[in-house]
């Protein structure tokens, strides 16, 4: 069960002002939740992403994904981690402009070191059901932002993760690219029986999810 | 300019700077060929001087005869000599007024020169025994001779007037038929910056002493003869020396152009990111250009103005001809006050060139237009003067390279390119690879910069160890000993004590005789008995023993007509194609003496030191010849450093112009910037690329085979840049060469040597890499907000 406990997270930046982003964080979050946090600017809601997506160390606390402390992963583990269970949807779409929309949905899969036939079969269903086959071939840059986004969530359900992490995904769209998406989100992610995290401060996600945990400076 | 521009200006000093010293340091380095010229004008002036000692000389065919009893009439135009040497006494060094006297004796023609010069006090003298002279039927009562290196006018003899005890005999008849007027000055060298600054002053001096010699109505002044020095330098290696300046040049200018090119993107970006923060601030489209274009101008420009200024002090300093140099760096500001002008399209990334049959027709056009340059070159090179002609020639070579330079790395990218377009991306290591190649501009500049500088050093390392290779053949045959010392304080003991130590086979002790003479005055002695038993070839008929302090030295050509007695003559043959005779009585000093050989630009004379060595002052300077087997350089100066007594220096090199060192400064000067910039052109590139990297990271992919993967991409890029760096120098090599570098004999050994140097282009990229990208994903991880 891939259920995700955190336990007394606290995560502090460094520098010449130290900022604390997450202050004595508790939550638990069951397998297949769609789940919204959602807070002001700075109340720390991409510092717990990322920490839970692995891409961050808390400065102290636990962070347990099915049985396992990831805060207490090796590098390379936590890279593992990262391709493995989580798939991750940013705000800007983090895709690489250098790559095709098939190349960069294949390229979780190519990382995990996946056979070709399987990989071309995965992309091509995934690009089918988000509408967006058609601009297999062609780069990000020429889609618009709802089209980016949708292929960033397919990036994301590329390798099959039980997690997925969404950083303001309708951060870029307007209002009826934002339905669009954040619909497809939900109902895939529903429909794979995924756990759905997005950190917003969007009201419209914020109905649509089944929980929500409020954040306010590093704290609920 | 507005305040907010200037504001801009504060805000952003670290940028301004970087792009004012980056301005400076391109002018520098475009401006490379005006310095080296500026220092081989300088150093070819001093050498060309030295060597022919007299500079000017101008003469007239007097009017009036004179005879013993009227001669002394000429004397009083010594005033209007000194009138006339009031102008340019800052430039002269000596100089020489001088009745020139043809005398036809028998038939041979003897030429003597009367020095109507106030005094002697440039020249050295020497006393003779027998002041009254029987010379061709006519007696000279001198008290002394004139000595000078080599006499002017192609003079036998050269007297001062003032030296003369009484006049000539009855018989001696001068006037139009066998007599000129002429003057002779030694400019001194260190004043003039260039061989054509000399001679502009010495064409001034020729016109003021044509109008001063009309003044004095002493000769015809319709039949003044000039004879200038010789402007052409006769020396084998100036030609090959200018050569290689030339090589460096359109390597330095082609690198600066790229420069600029690569550099000036990278900054203006930087520029324009800044501005964009500023624009969402309120920063209008007026203000917004007086940043982007006048403020870099006036830091271009205040870089200009500071580099001319150092190009003033040193020409001030050291007398330099900076010009050139300073022209040179104003081509390279106007060339980036272009293109600052022409950056406003930042979009240089996805070029339409995909296909390879466009990619072909835009090489064929790169290929057309490198020929129009050679084409330009030969009919321009034809119609206008030589001096543009040959910055033409410069100017066309260089486009020439350079579009030959843009064709190979357009062939290498290409090549990569379609291989990766061609192949599914069905790997990380081919998605790796196409990541690279997206990064076009970034990759294409690195590449060609590697490329430029791989083939610059192979060109300047294959010219300059031709060049070496010759010169080191010439100091060999012309410098026969292992080491010379310096003595600081001269050295009076026994000679023969310092060659009795082991492994010591020659001393050959030098001395400055300025005791004696007026003028430092270099005699090289040496023991006879030695020379023999080491060069028997060298000595025809030996007479040790016989040669007395007062020797000197004519040819035997001129023994022969003199009539000496073969028992009296002592024949060497150490200068080339020169048979010189030791003779056993005074001679007065002639044209032939005393060059043997040349050491050092002194003449060389052969005498035997044992029973010479009396009238020498003090030898300052040893020639060792040594055993290598018995005993070291260092031990060689210890045991002579102990034997006199006296603190010794080596003296290793030809102190008055030292080729190696000039050229050698110049090359791995070079070789520094290039691989500097170089470093800056890869760190930039990977830096374009690591957030792509930290993209992938972020997707799982670990960090060691991302290092894996990118470095052997690169090595590819290297590889291939490398490769092309090689065939464009061998293309260079058949194609240009021959016209640019000195043509050496085919039996003279050429070490074309592949010094670390060119290896260091992959390993520092290598170790560049690695530390790079060891920091930027130690952690595994990306930034994020939060």
């Amino acid at each position: 069960m891939n259920q995700i406990i955190i336990e007394s997270v606290y995560k502090i930046y460094g520098g010449i002002v130290e900022t604390v982003a997450l202050e004595n964080f508790n939550e638990q979050i069951d397998e297949g939740e769609v789940v919204a946090i959602a807070g002001p600017s700075g109340s720390g809601k991409s510092t717990l992403l990322s920490c839970i997506g692995g891409i961050l160390r808390p400065t102290s606390g636990k962070i347990i994904v099915d049985s396992d402390d990831i805060t207490k992963f090796s590098d390379s583990k936590l890279v593992n981690y990262r391709r493995d269970h989580v798939g991750l949807i940013y705000q800007d779409f983090n895709l690489i402009s250098q790559f095709t929309i098939y190349e960069n949905v294949a390229l979780p899969l190519l990382i995990a070191g996946k056979k070709n036939d399987f990989i071309q079969e995965r992309v091509d269903s995934l690009l089918e059901s988000l509408d967006i086959k058609r601009y297999k071939k062609t780069y990000p840059q020429y889609l618009s932002g709802g089209e980016q986004q949708r292929v960033s969530i397919a990036v994301a359900l590329a390798n099959d993760p039980q997690i997925i992490l969404a950083d303001e995904p309708t951060g870029n769209l307007d209002l009826e690219a934002r339905k669009k998406v954040l619909s497809l989100l939900i109902e895939k992610a529903v429909a794979y029986k995924k756990t759905l995290i997005i950190a917003t401060h969007d009201p419209f996600i914020l109905e649509k999810v089944n929980r929500v945990i409020h954040l306010s400076k590093g704290k609920r | 300019m507005s305040k907010l521009a200037l504001l801009f200006f504060k805000r952003t000093p670290k940028l301004f700077l970087k792009v004012g010293l980056l301005s400076l340091f391109l002018f520098l380095l475009i401006s490379s060929y005006g310095i080296g010229y500026a220092i081989f004008e300088k150093s070819s002036l001093t050498k060309t001087i030295g060597d022919i000692e007299r500079d000017f000389e101008i003469e007239g065919e007097i009017k009036q005869n004179y005879t013993a009893n009227n001669i002394t009439l000429l004397f009083p135009y010594q005033n209007y000599w000194l009138e006339f040497k009031k102008e340019w006494t800052k430039f002269i060094i000596s100089d020489n007024l001088i009745l020139l006297i043809n005398l036809a004796i028998d038939n041979h023609t003897l030429q003597i020169g009367l020095d109507l010069s106030e005094s002697t006090e440039n020249a050295r003298t020497e006393t003779i025994v027998d002041n009254s002279f029987n010379f061709f039927n006519s007696i000279i009562d001198i008290s002394s001779f004139i000595l000078l290196d080599e006499l002017p006018f192609n003079l036998d003899i050269l007297i001062n007037y003032k030296l003369l005890n009484n006049s000539f005999s009855e018989e001696f008849k001068i006037g139009p038929n066998n007599c000129n007027l002429g003057y002779s000055v030694n400019l001194d060298e260190k004043l003039f910056s260039s061989l054509n600054s000399y001679l502009k002053t010495v064409d001034k001096m020729d016109e003021a002493f044509e109008s001063f010699i009309a003044q004095t109505n002493l000769v015809y002044t319709n039949n003044l003869d000039s004879r200038r020095i010789e402007t052409e330098l006769s020396f084998s290696f100036a030609e090959s020396f200018q050569s290689l300046l030339i090589v460096f040049t359109f390597v330095s200018i082609l690198l600066s152009t790229w420069l600029i090119e690569f550099f000036l993107s990278f900054y203006n970006k930087q520029i324009a990111e800044t501005l964009k923060n500023l624009e969402k601030r309120g920063l209008d489209t007026k203000n917004k250009t007086r940043i982007t274009v006048f403020l870099p101008i006036i830091v271009d420009t205040t870089s200009l103005a500071i580099l001319g200024l150092s190009f003033v002090v040193v020409d001030q300093v050291l007398s330099l001809n900076l010009i050139p140099a300073f022209i040179f760096a104003l081509i390279g500001y106007l060339y980036l006050f272009y293109k600052r002008f022409k950056f406003n399209s930042l979009n240089e990334e996805h070029s339409t060139r995909m296909n390879t049959i466009s990619v072909s027709i835009y090489i064929i056009v790169l290929i057309i237009s490198a020929l129009i340059p050679i084409i330009v070159n030969n009919i321009i090179s034809a119609l206008v003067p030589p001096l543009i002609s040959s910055i033409i020639s410069i100017g066309s070579s260089i486009v020439f390279y350079y579009i030959i330079t843009i064709i190979l790395s357009e062939i290498a990218y290409n090549v990569k390119r379609s291989r990766t377009n061609n192949k599914i991306t069905d790997s990380i290591s081919r998605l790796i690879e196409k990541t690279i190649i997206s990064t076009k501009s970034n990759l294409k500049s690195w590449h060609s910069l590697t490329l430029l500088l791989v083939w610059a050093i192979v060109i300047t390392n294959i010219g300059s160890n031709t060049f070496i290779a010759e010169y080191e053949l010439y100091q060999e045959t012309d410098y026969p000993t292992d080491l010379i010392i310096e003595i600081e304080e001269g050295y009076l003991a026994n000679v023969s004590k310092l060659e009795s130590i082991l492994g010591i086979e020659f001393i050959f002790p030098v001395s400055h005789c300025t005791q004696k003479y007026m003028i430092d005055y270099d005699y090289y002695l040496m023991n006879f008995t030695k020379i023999d038993q080491k060069f028997p070839e060298l000595i025809k008929r030996t007479k040790l023993n016989s040669i007395q302090t007062n020797h000197t030295y004519i040819s035997e050509s001129f023994a022969e007509e003199l009539g000496f007695e073969n028992e009296n003559l002592f024949p060497t043959s150490f200068g080339e194609n020169q048979t010189n005779i030791i003779v056993n009585q005074p001679v007065i000093i002639t044209k032939y003496f005393p060059l043997v050989k040349e050491i050092d630009n002194r003449p060389f004379i052969v005498a035997n030191y044992r029973e010479a060595y009396s009238e020498f002052s003090e030898v300052t300077k040893l020639l060792v010849d040594f055993d290598v087997t018995l005993i070291s350089t260092e031990q060689v100066v210890e045991k002579i450093r102990e034997s006199t007594g006296s603190s010794v220096s080596i003296q290793n090199e030809n102190e008055e112009l030292d080729y190696n060192s000039i050229l050698n400064t110049y090359k791995y000067l070079f070789f520094v910037i290039a691989s500097f910039i170089c470093l800056l052109g890869f760190i930039h590139f990977i830096n374009k690329l690591s957030t792509i990297f930290n993209q992938m990271n972020s997707r799982g992919l670990e960090t060691g085979k991302i290092r894996t993967l990118l470095i052997k991409e690169i090595s590819y890029f290297i590889l291939s840049a490398f490769s092309f760096g090689i065939l464009s120098a061998l293309f260079f090599l058949f194609v240009q060469l021959s016209n640019y570098i000195y043509k050496i004999p085919l039996f003279t050994p050429i070490s074309i040597q592949f010094r670390p140097d060119l290896f260091l282009l992959f390993v520092i990229p290598s170790i560049i890499a690695i530390v790079i990208f060891s920091s930027r994903f130690k952690k595994n991880t990306h930034k994020t907000s939060y």
